[in-house]
């Protein structure tokens, strides 16, 4: 099978404190996943489950303390990062903070064509900007020399994802883009990736807590718990028919804006991020309703169905429904 | 049933802009532009609409924070303070107004960490807030108060030892919230409480906020762009867009029955769980408070729009008791009054 980009094992370690007090937290840990050409893989999770390390791992920001990344094949070194070469490219969350408010949008379109010499000419270079920027319904001349403050939020995103386009790329890694941006503006953005994967071939690696828009764009998914993948299949089985407790808890927790779906039930929220972290044995033990003895004390192995990985002691010995 | 309900807070015609001087040139951002509502006792009242629709904006006035730029320009808010009379804010002294907040009204704002003192543990924030708006109690009194509440509202008690940082961010919008509500205000007003919050903690804060208002039977305003969240708790919703609102109506009829082109796009744009079509999200953009369209706002937008609507601003028709829409698909309505 074609492999756009490959995780193998990907560990990141952070150690924190010194002397006795100090801790290490591991806040990737073993992760391996692989995204497909023209796909969009959706990376899932509550705040501070590692998704984002994962993501700036990937694009070479933080060093991995173990395993590796492979890139159409090649694996990432030190001096060969993904995020260098102009298959890949990243849309960040918040886009007041992705555009220096004392530089002009254009000019980090400019640097991207210089800096992977995609036009012989300044024409050839505004036409590349200007074809980029329809794709995201926006023109060259109504963006030309102007601050970032003189768009919206919802417009400066879509500028982002049109200064990603400008390589060419085969994948971007777009980390929560629209966390920031308000619920219409939501649908046309995620809209945008939809077609960018239908008509010009873009996989997508789309990190987001928010479900609903996961399920409605992303083809597989990955739903990442303080660390570790707990389950992870197509985007149908997965939040359809979710395995792993924790899956249950997430797809149970989406407010839907459906007035008959109101909550009903209490949850428990977890009380310390890090206590999780250093828990031996199953992660998510502590919040778990169904959590047995075996849970506290050994990390489950993943297991396999025919299109879902799970991991979870509840599944151990039952390598088929 | 609203009929029989007393309103805790109540704004007639209410205008609130920003006015910008810069090199002489003035500049005027119409963000609440002629906002009448009417606020009961004991209900969870939503409030909708997109970025830059005067939401924030709107809570700032009727929370009486008039800040410049920010300017109270024509209009009056009233609040119900000993149960019987209104009283007219916007008459009220500083320090009148003062004694109010925390006690009859109280804010949530949304950054939770640009709130809480970060240099100061959280039971010293507590101590400063109780200590400014009660006063006359010792620091053991003030702590246990402090305790109780944490403890009642279900947190964990080391909390208060802790300093701001060392809290995740659900965590800490929680302790917001339980600061909002120590003295059991009437009125809370919750500015986007769970944006940027993920999913499941985002139904932990919505779970309390409920529990709060039940246990207090008290009224919360809450603003937010997330239907999700409107759908799940509250009574009433109003859509705001551009300055006014546009529709309001119980949170049943908002979704089943939606009757403005606007908030027929707000809810057909939400996506839903198996069922992946393509959904279209509002077409264009929202316009700028500093030049409004002239009519409608909505019009450049709509994909209704008729000849009346470039001309004139729409009145509000009353549909039924609890549902008004200021639109001229549904004929002239009444200019100046809502409900």
């Amino acid at each position: 099978m074609d492999k756009l980009l490959e995780v193998n094992e990907l560990t990141k370690r952070y150690s924190q404190g010194g002397g006795l007090a100090r801790y290490i937290c591991t806040a990737v840990d073993h992760v391996s996943f692989y995204i497909k050409p023209a796909e969009i893989f959706t990376l899932a999770g509550e705040s501070g489950c590692g998704k984002t390390t994962t993501a700036n791992l990937i694009l070479g920001f933080e060093e991995a303390t173990s395993g590796a990344i492979f890139h159409n094949g090649k694996p990432q070194t030190r001096k060969e990062k993904v995020w260098k070469t102009e298959g890949v490219q990243a849309i960040f969350q918040d886009p007041f903070c992705s555009f220096n408010q004392l530089r002009t949008v254009d000019s980090y379109f400019y640097e991207t064509v210089r800096y992977f010499r995609l036009a012989r000419s300044k024409q050839e270079a505004i036409d590349r900007i200007d074809q980029k920027l329809r794709l995201v319904g926006l023109t060259y001349q109504e963006f030309a020399g102007k601050y970032p403050s003189e768009f919206s939020g919802g417009q400066l995103q879509r500028i982002s994802i049109a200064r990603a386009l400008v390589s060419d790329p085969k994948l971007i890694i777009a980390d929560e883009p629209v966390s920031m941006v308000d619920a219409s503006l939501r649908m046309s953005i995620v809209n945008l990736f939809k077609q960018f994967r239908d008509k010009l071939g873009v996989s997508i690696l789309y990190i987001t807590h928010d479900l609903a828009t996961a399920y409605y764009i992303s083809d597989r998914i990955a739903i990442m718990f303080r660390g570790n993948i707990v389950e992870m299949g197509t985007v149908e089985e997965v939040l359809m028919n979710p395995r792993h407790p924790y899956s249950k808890l997430l797809r149970d927790s989406i407010l839907e804006a459906d007035p008959k779906k109101r909550k009903t039930t209490a949850i428990t929220l977890s009380e310390l991020e890090l206590d999780e972290y250093l828990r031996q044995g199953c992660k998510f033990a502590g919040r778990c309703p169904e959590v047995t003895e075996n849970c506290k004390g050994v990390a489950p192995m993943d297991i396999q169905f025919s299109d879902v990985m799970v991991k979870c002691h509840k599944y151990s010995g039952s390598q088929e429904i | 049933m609203t009929g029989e309900r007393q309103t805790v807070l109540r704004t007639e015609q209410l205008k609130a802009f920003y006015v910008l001087e810069m090199y002489g040139t003035q500049k005027v951002v119409q963000a609440v532009n002629g906002v009448d509502m009417k606020i009961y006792e004991n209900e969870i009242y939503g409030i909708a609409g997109e970025s830059g629709c005067g939401k924030t904006t709107l809570l700032k006035a009727l929370f009486n924070d008039f800040v410049p730029p920010l300017r109270l320009i024509s209009g009056k808010i009233y609040y119900r303070t000993n149960w019987v009379d209104e009283i007219d804010v916007t008459r009220m002294s500083p320090e009148e107004i003062r004694q109010l907040r925390m006690q009859y009204i109280s804010y949530i704002p949304q950054g939770s960490m640009s709130v809480l003192n970060p240099v100061i543990k959280l039971k010293n924030t507590y101590e400063d807030f109780i200590g400014s708006h009660l006063g006359g109690q010792s620091r053991e009194e003030t702590f246990e108060l402090a305790r109780k509440q944490i403890l009642a509202l279900g947190l964990p008690k080391n909390v208060l030892e802790l300093y701001p940082h060392q809290l995740s961010g659900g965590m800490r919008q929680r302790v917001t919230i339980a600061l909002a509500s120590l003295l059991k205000p009437r009125i809370m007003i919750g500015d986007e409480p769970t944006t940027a919050l993920d999913v499941v903690v985002q139904r932990g804060v919505i779970q309390m906020l409920k529990n709060i208002q039940e246990k207090l039977q008290n009224t919360i305003i809450l603003v937010t762009h997330d239907m999700g969240v409107h759908a799940n708790i509250a009574d009433r919703i109003g859509i705001m867009y551009a300055g006014k609102i546009v529709e309001e109506a119980t949170t049943g009829q908002i979704f089943d029955q939606p009757l403005h082109p606007y908030t027929r796009f707000l809810i057909n744009s939400l996506p839903k769980f198996g069922d992946k079509h393509v959904r279209d999200s509002v077409p264009g953009n929202p316009p700028s408070l500093i030049d409004l369209p002239t009519g409608c706002p909505f019009h450049p937008r709509c994909p209704q729009v008729m000849e009346i609507c470039h001309q004139q601003i729409p009145g509000f028709s009353y549909l039924d008791e609890n549902h008004t829409v200021a639109c001229w698909l549904f004929g002239e309505g009444i200019h100046g009054q809502a409900a």
